[in-house]
């Protein structure tokens, strides 16, 4: 399961997130890393972009990235 | 950047974490601050003095991580890299303390360091709490809280011990604030209320800048009274001919022509500093992220986009928040086509000529460029960056902060105009006014007339066969004030027709911007390529303005005729051709017979 399959208001826990190094990096200093709990708040327009409460952050991402994050079932 | 002697001092922090707040504070600098992740873009330098104490303090955009991603993180990286012998003052909001500790504890390894922290009352408002003494204790570094007057926190810092930590420890007595949103966060969350607040917000300061009557159109028209009634009615009883044309021509109508739309630029700049100012541009970004993705962009494109409205130049400097140099370029190519507020005179100037209410002719003149620089952007697409951004807090806006960033636009317009503006006025006055034995005389006779005669035939084909014109067009590359003031120096107004107005007004739209923008092009990309876009677009600018002017005044009969055969071959085409489609697993593939 990966947030794109998460439903507005749920939380979830982050199992891995697959994507390149540099991309991994800048997700967990924003709290989207394994073990951390995220919360979806919004969808954008067409499900193109995921707005997420991550920690004390507020960080919006776009679809192909949040298929990278896997999340605990 | 002046260099200084004593302790050199780099504030380090996560974007927005108020650096350069405190960077101001201590320095008493002038760093632009926003509400918004990258509104610094360079490393500033300047000196911060407390009795006789003396610091070199450097400003640097926010980072997240050591594997910075976009260009402005990688910059940032290097500069801390490469001075290992200064301080490094790490700057945290209490909120994202827990989030920004990994990022400080690999920095502040064998280097001599303590942490501001800053945003107390939001913190605390939200549900957290923090025991200052327990963390500087197991941290093991000094911890200060940015509260408190701007000499007492000057004093402390100043007072700091500079004393290298093998490691920096983990949390105590800290509790992160509590998981909700406020109720503005919930609503300009929703997409849909948030780009209709943009789009009304957008259309209410275009209408109280614009629309007869209204406070922008007001105050031009004091001003404009001021110089071309009250102050030149005073000149007219000047005896001599020639000083009478210097204060009236040189002065008054030229310089006038253009201080008189201060008002209005005031409130254009107003209107930005307040989206800065309040966090809703990082939601205007997420939602409209989407839609730049589709011309290879990403949302964060639209904070230059915007800053574009204000200054080209200072829109390039911005680029250097985007993920990457690809997109950087790209952005940069699609920034001249957004009207800057430099153009603003020469746009009402056009307009005025032939609309009593020139609000909707601007409207559409500005909404015009913003379509041109999105084909741009769509033109240049290729590939679209991953997009992952932090979104700044919702606040009123600091009307401290907005009067701050107010005066200093306004300051930089008067002094643009005072300096570089009236230079050109002036020499254009004397080169209008005189032969090459400087005697008096009507502008076709003078030196300017024998220099730039041969320009005339630029835009002859959009019936403006006169090289005043061309002139006019041509001092926009100084500065593109410079246009409205040339049209009244020489005309008092825009002599030529409607369709001769409007392919001028798009030839203005889409050509070079001002050297400082070309020059801003030149730091971020290249002096090359930006001298090669600068042509380009001058060229591409007046074929463009050729091709309005014919469809204008005729021309787009013959269009549409001639099109109406290629329209009937591409159906009938298309129709004679057999298409067999197939489903694979949800891939449908057409065989062409």
């Amino acid at each position: 399961m990966n947030i794109t399959q998460m439903r507005c208001g749920e939380r979830a826990t982050v199992l891995s997130v697959e994507c390149d190094r540099e991309l991994k990096e800048r997700l967990s200093s924003l709290n989207i890393r394994p073990n951390a709990t995220v919360r979806l708040v919004k969808i954008s327009f067409f499900r193109k972009t995921y707005l997420l409460r991550a920690g004390s952050s507020c960080v919006a991402i776009r679809r192909e990235v949040a298929e990278c994050v896997k999340l605990k079932a | 950047m002046r260099k200084t002697q004593g302790l050199t001092l780099i504030l380090v922090g996560n974007p927005n974490a108020g650096k350069s707040t405190l960077f101001n504070l201590l320095t008493d600098g002038h760093a632009k601050v926003g509400n918004w992740h990258g509104v610094t873009v360079g490393a500033l330098e300047r000196e911060a003095k407390f009795g006789e104490e003396r610091r070199n303090v450097v400003d640097l955009p926010g980072i997240y991580s050591l594997d910075a991603m976009s260009l402005e993180e990688k910059g940032a990286v290097k500069y801390i890299e490469e001075h290992r012998d200064a301080f490094l003052l790490f700057v945290s909001e209490y909120s994202s303390l827990e989030r920004a500790l990994p990022l400080f504890q690999k920095l502040s390894r064998g280097r001599k360091c303590a942490l501001v922290l800053t945003k107390r009352k939001m913190f605390e408002r939200a549900g957290g709490v923090c025991d200052i003494k327990s963390l500087q204790k197991s941290l093991g570094i000094p911890v200060l809280s940015a509260e408190g007057s701007k000499r007492s926190l000057k004093e402390k810092i100043f007072a700091l011990p500079m004393r290298e930590v093998p490691k920096m420890g983990e949390l105590a007595g800290y509790r992160p604030p509590f998981d909700r949103l406020t109720r503005a966060e919930k609503f300009f969350n929703n997409g849909f209320f948030c780009i209709l607040t943009f789009l009304c917000a957008l259309l209410l300061s275009f209408y109280l800048t614009f629309a007869p009557g209204l406070l922008g159109d007001f105050c031009k028209e004091l001003i404009e009274s001021f110089f071309s009634e009250t102050l030149a009615g005073y000149a007219e009883n000047i005896p001599s001919p020639v000083l009478k044309s210097f204060v009236i021509d040189g002065l008054l109508n030229s310089i006038g022509s253009v201080l008189c739309f201060l008002p209005q630029i005031a409130l254009l700049f107003l209107f930005l500093l307040l989206m800065e100012e309040s966090g809703f541009l990082s939601r205007l970004a997420m939602h409209t992220d989407g839609f730049f993705s589709k011309l290879g962009l990403s949302g964060r494109a639209v904070f230059s986009l915007l800053m574009g409205f204000g200054c080209s130049a200072a829109a390039i400097m911005t680029t250097r928040g985007l993920d990457n140099k690809r997109i950087q370029r790209r952005v940069i190519l699609c920034l001249p086509y957004i009207s800057c507020s430099a153009k603003l005179p020469v746009f009402l100037t056009l307009s005025a000529s032939f609309f009593k209410n020139p609000f909707l002719a601007v409207l559409l003149l500005y909404a015009l460029g913003v379509g041109i620089a999105l084909a741009v952007a769509l033109f240049l697409k290729k590939d679209s960056p991953p997009f992952v951004m932090e979104l700044a807090p919702l606040q009123v806006p600091n009307p401290v902060s907005v009067l701050k960033g107010l005066y200093f636009q306004v300051k930089q317009f008067i002094i643009k105009l005072a300096t570089v503006i009236a230079a050109f006025f002036l020499l254009s006055w004397v080169l209008s006014s005189f032969r090459w034995n400087f005697t008096f005389c009507p502008v076709e006779e003078s030196m300017l007339a024998s220099i730039c005669g041969g320009l005339k035939f630029l835009f002859a084909p959009i019936g403006m066969n006169d090289w005043k014109i061309a002139y006019a067009a041509l001092s926009g590359l100084i500065a593109k004030e410079n246009v409205a003031g040339a049209l009244n120096l020489f005309y008092g107004g825009f002599p030529y027709s409607a369709a001769s107005a409007f392919a001028f007004a798009t030839f203005l739209l889409t050509c070079s911007p001002c050297v400082s923008a070309i020059a801003a092009t030149a730091r971020e990309w290249s002096a090359k390529a930006a001298i090669l876009i600068a042509l380009a677009q001058t060229v591409s600018a007046l074929l463009l303005s050729y091709a309005v002017y014919f469809l204008l005044t005729g021309g787009a009969v013959y269009v549409a005729i001639a099109l109406v055969p290629v329209i009937a071959l591409l159906i009938m085409g298309k129709n004679s051709v057999e298409k067999v489609s197939r489903r694979r697993r949800h891939h449908p593939k057409k065989i062409h017979r």
